[in-house]
């Protein structure tokens, strides 16, 4: 017991030392958990965004793009889905649903998503979870809005205020429509995915915001009011990507056969989830780039740690002949260097972790502003643990080597040192 | 006026022809030698898979039998195709049988004026097993490598009741895990 307590003393007696390789391993620790975290925590994230949809339809891309605009809205389409095309679609008789989406508009940074009722009433996120409105109810006219949790949390909205909706999906749109303004009807639960950062309006409400736009100018010859635009024809002529639901799972590949092989118009339909593979087998290298590139962090934190030791070393041999002048054998000098290296690699570690949660709690809001990414804040998985425990074994195994030269030492040098 | 209606309807019905020509479909789907794609589905006690490899995996051409020794090699390698339970081995617990196979191919056409594109043929097949034990269809091994020595590698769509997935089996990792 007491060979710790000197242990540990002899560590507060070089605390500055020690405490700089304490930090640098304790930000290797850091960073090998936190891309393990985001390895597995956005993968988590991106998979539990969509459920239940058996195939998405849009333009003819890949599957991998056309998964990224629509569901998580990164990137733009290559085109769009013209409205007959969706309709033979919707009334395929494989079919038992589809949301049809249309994207393309924002508001104050949020994106305006066009989507009929359908939405609210097929739209799954995480285990097969269907959306649940907080306040109010879904939209029933064109000028009705129903807003994601985190658009009304971050911009202080309520149920019917009157909102501006702008063309384009700039933050600072140049010119707004203040004359077509949309009423707040709904505001969803949140979800966790990016619907909670989606303003939703009816498809017929999009074609509303254009309305009167020409050649991608406002047209100021001819402004429309609310109540003319209300009676317009509002049919939209095309969409972005329609998600759809069949009667049988077993349909989905001759759907997606049809789809693929639809002569009137290039279209593409993906399984999301193959999608999703797809997605993550292309990341994968990069993935393991980072990880590799972690474990290096680590090993040159931990062979930091050794070189701090052993330079002490000639220093400290007047420390071990003391302290083998009091009694203290070869063997118990040598449990005292292993302890350093063992108090040193586990202050790190509980550093590491701490950093790291702060670090999230710092990130995770920006992270899901900019990427939609939902990262939860969990305690550390197994698998987190194992890598601890990895890093905290190589780094006594590392610790060896000082400790064995000590023993060497105190060995040959018994109580006189000649230095 | 009655012959200027019916001048009307000749041309109105002609130009439609024209146009119906003039909508050539010039879509390609791709067809990679070697490659191949299957599509698995487990639903409830069905176990469905589609399969779309080029000829050439099959048979080693891609043209109609042109002898009879062409024409024995193709017959060979679709009844090799139609054995389905021997190119896919479903968990053996699962007791899953065959009960439906369908192959489709340009070269199987007795027609000449078949649409071979490109001068490129494949193999579509689908099989459909029902399986006595569905919980206990844990995996799928492939000896379609092995038969059909041509293909390397086959792309994988499936759908299982855990989700929807991908992947890619090649000739030395030919079992597909369905869990």
């Amino acid at each position: 017991m007491h060979i710790l307590m000197l242990a540990f003393k002899s560590i507060v007696n070089r605390k500055f030392t020690i405490a700089l390789t304490v930090f640098s391993i304790a930000l290797s620790i850091m960073l090998l958990l936190g891309v393990e975290r985001i390895r597995n925590d956005a993968r988590e994230s991106f998979a539990s965004t969509i459920s239940g949809t058996d195939l998405i339809i849009g333009a003819r891309s890949g599957p991998v793009q056309l998964l990224l605009y629509s569901v998580f809205r990164i990137g733009n389409p290559t085109n769009n889905v013209s409205w007959k095309s969706y309709e033979e679609i919707k009334d395929h008789r494989l079919v038992a649903w589809t949301i049809p989406f249309s994207l393309g508009d924002s508001h104050q940074g949020f994106r305006v998503l066009g989507t009929n009722l359908d939405y609210f009433n097929h739209y799954q996120y995480g285990d097969q979870q269907p959306l649940e409105f907080s306040q109010g109810k879904p939209f029933s006219t064109v000028y009705h809005a129903v807003v994601g949790a985190d658009v009304a949390k971050e911009l202080g909205y309520s149920l019917e205020q009157e909102i501006v909706l702008a063309h384009g999906t700039g933050k600072v749109s140049f010119v707004q429509h203040a004359d077509k303004p949309f009423r707040i009807v709904g505001i969803l639960r949140k979800t966790g995915t990016p619907v909670d950062r989606t303003v939703h309006v009816s498809l017929e409400g999009i074609e509303a915001i254009h309305v009167g736009w020409k050649d991608g100018a406002l047209d100021l010859k001819q402004p429309k009011t609310v109540d003319k635009t209300s009676l317009l024809d509002l049919q939209p002529k095309t969409i972005t990507a329609v998600l759809v639901g069949l009667k049988s799972r077993l349909a989905v590949f001759r759907v997606q056969r049809y789809i693929n092989e639809y002569p009137k118009e290039p279209l593409l339909a993906a399984l999301p989830g193959v999608a999703l593979q797809e997605l993550w087998d292309t990341m994968a290298i990069a993935q393991q780039a980072l990880l590799a590139i972690s474990i290096l962090v680590v090993l040159v934190g931990i062979s930091g740690m050794a070189t701090a030791i052993l330079t002490s070393l000639n220093e400290r041999r007047r420390e071990m002949a003391v302290l083998r002048s009091v009694g203290a054998r070869p063997w118990h000098i040598f449990v005292l260097f292993m302890g350093e290296a063992g108090a040193v690699m586990t202050i790190a570690s509980v550093t590491g972790v701490a950093a790291l949660y702060l670090a999230q709690l710092i990130a995770r809001p920006i992270i899901q502003t900019q990427l939609g990414l939902f990262l939860p804040i969990h305690p550390p998985s197994s698998h987190e643990l194992f890598l601890l425990a990895a890093a905290i074994g190589t780094g006594l195994l590392v610790g060896l080597i000082p400790a064995y030269r000590a023993y060497r030492y105190s060995l040959a040098d018994g109580m006189t040192i000649r230095l | 006026m009655r012959y200027s209606k019916i001048t009307l309807l000749l041309l109105l019905t002609f130009g439609m022809v024209l146009s119906v020509h003039s909508e050539e479909n010039r879509q390609h789907g791709v067809h990679e030698h070697g490659g191949g794609q299957l599509n698995v589905v487990v639903e409830k006690n069905t176990l469905m898979m589609d399969l779309s490899i080029p000829a050439m995996n099959v048979v080693g051409f891609e043209h109609p039998a042109r002898n009879d020794d062409e024409q024995k090699q193709l017959e060979h390698s679709s009844d090799l195709l139609r054995d389905g339970s021997r190119i896919f081995m479903p968990s053996p617990s699962a007791k899953c049988v065959l009960e439906q196979v369908k192959i489709e191919s340009a070269l199987l056409e007795t027609h000449a004026n078949h649409d071979a594109e490109e001068g490129h043929a494949d193999f579509d097949v689908s099989y459909l097993f029902a399986c006595a034990e569905p919980m206990q269809l844990k995996s799928l091994t492939l000896t379609l490598f092995k038969m059909f020595p041509l293909t390397e590698h086959l792309q994988v769509q499936m759908i299982t009741p855990a989700g929807q997935t991908g992947t890619e089996l090649e000739s030395d990792n030919p079992i597909l895990n369905l869990q």
